[in-house]
């Protein structure tokens, strides 16, 4: 997140940008700092709770 | 050329409210005005200057325009954590009288943005006869999704802020195990927070007769499911306005988008209602005697 400049409200935007686009829903439990820490966790995460939701 | 006028009015009610009339030039020869029902919290604070922006905009298109703030908000005498959703209903209505009895507006119209554009949702159906039309910008439709995204803002800052130590559960019990809840730096009560749980402007019954505009500002070229059901279920309209979310932004914003889609459906309105020679509502005569304050 640092690599990019990251804040609160990009992340923010980040997350519901990925729940309209990949129409996944996040939970509480969802929201690591390992998760968000890289492009390829990112990624990995939605592809797993993509998996999960169907 | 100049800037129209602007006044500082007190609005009459249970608390006189502080507000900002933005004077058409000249006499405004259609009598229309459009009252503005801000949001909430920080999206307050970030959208305060397009909406002057909005308001200085519409008035050069002889629409009188009214801001204000809530009890306990902004300028408004009253207590932030006593405030109520149905306490700021009621501001909201003693605006729109005002605007009908104090500036003699025959054509009324609510603009809300987020939580007011709920609000300005809710008034229209409390008081049918008093409301014109509707103009809802991202309006929160579910209450219950607005909480969530309030959570998920804190769930966030804690997690960017706090690393070592962030657990969600805890961030989780601090917003819904309070009695004083802290919704993005602002203490609101338990009640309040119910009140904001229960908007369902899906669940509203389809009788308003008014036209509406249903605006979506975002990266969007059509609008979300939402936003075109509650356009359905009002018998208006809905649109996707491609500009940054104003509301959710420190920094230099250009307002023009929404401003100007909005302007635009507002003329086509004002031709089409003159066309038909549409009647206003109320008499303002008949409003003023109405809501004449005791003596």
């Amino acid at each position: 997140m640092e690599t990019y400049n990251i804040d609160s409200v990009n992340l923010f935007e980040i997350v519901v940008g990925l729940e309209e686009e990949f129409e996944i829903t996040l939970q509480d439990a969802d929201f690591s700092v390992e998760t968000f820490s890289t492009v390829a966790n990112i990624a990995a995460f939605v592809e797993q709770k993509r998996s999960e939701e169907q | 050329m100049s800037q129209a006028p602007e006044e500082i009015v007190l609005i009459p009610g249970p608390m006189p409210l502080h507000g900002i009339v933005h004077h058409c030039r000249g006499i405004a020869p259609l009598a229309w005005g459009m009252l503005f029902c801000d949001p909430f919290a920080e999206e307050k604070k970030c959208a305060h200057r397009v909406l002057v922006e909005a308001a200085r905009y519409f008035c050069t298109a002889d629409i009188i325009c009214l801001r204000f703030d809530y009890r306990g908000t902004g300028d408004s005498p009253g207590d932030f954590a006593e405030a109520t959703l149905e306490l700021w209903l009621e501001d909201i209505l003693a605006a729109a009288r005002f605007m009908r009895q104090a500036l003699h507006v025959q054509t009324l119209g609510l603009l809300g943005l987020r939580l007011g554009g709920a609000l300005a949702c809710q008034a229209a159906f409390a008081e049918k006869e008093l409301v014109d039309f509707l103009v809802l910008w991202e309006p929160v439709i579910e209450g219950k999704q607005y909480l969530q995204q309030n959570l998920r803002r804190s769930l966030i800052k804690a997690m960017l802020t706090d690393e070592k130590k962030f657990n969600p559960e805890r961030v989780r019990a601090v917003h819904y195990e309070m009695e004083i809840y802290d919704f993005d730096g602002y203490p609101i009560t338990a009640e309040m927070r119910r009140q904001i749980e229960a908007i369902d402007l899906l669940g509203l019954p389809r009788n308003f007769p008014g036209p509406t505009l249903v605006v979506q500002i975002g990266p969007r070229q059509e609008p979300a499911k939402p936003y075109q059901e509650l356009a359905d279920l009002l018998g208006g309209r809905a649109i996707a306005v491609r500009q940054e979310p104003f509301w959710a932004r420190i920094g230099l914003i250009n307002p023009k988008p929404v401003i100007e889609e909005t302007e635009l459906w507002l003329a086509e309105l004002q031709a089409s209602w003159a066309k038909d020679r549409m009647q206003p509502k109320i008499e303002p005569k008949a409003l003023q005697e109405e809501i004449r304050p005791e003596t």
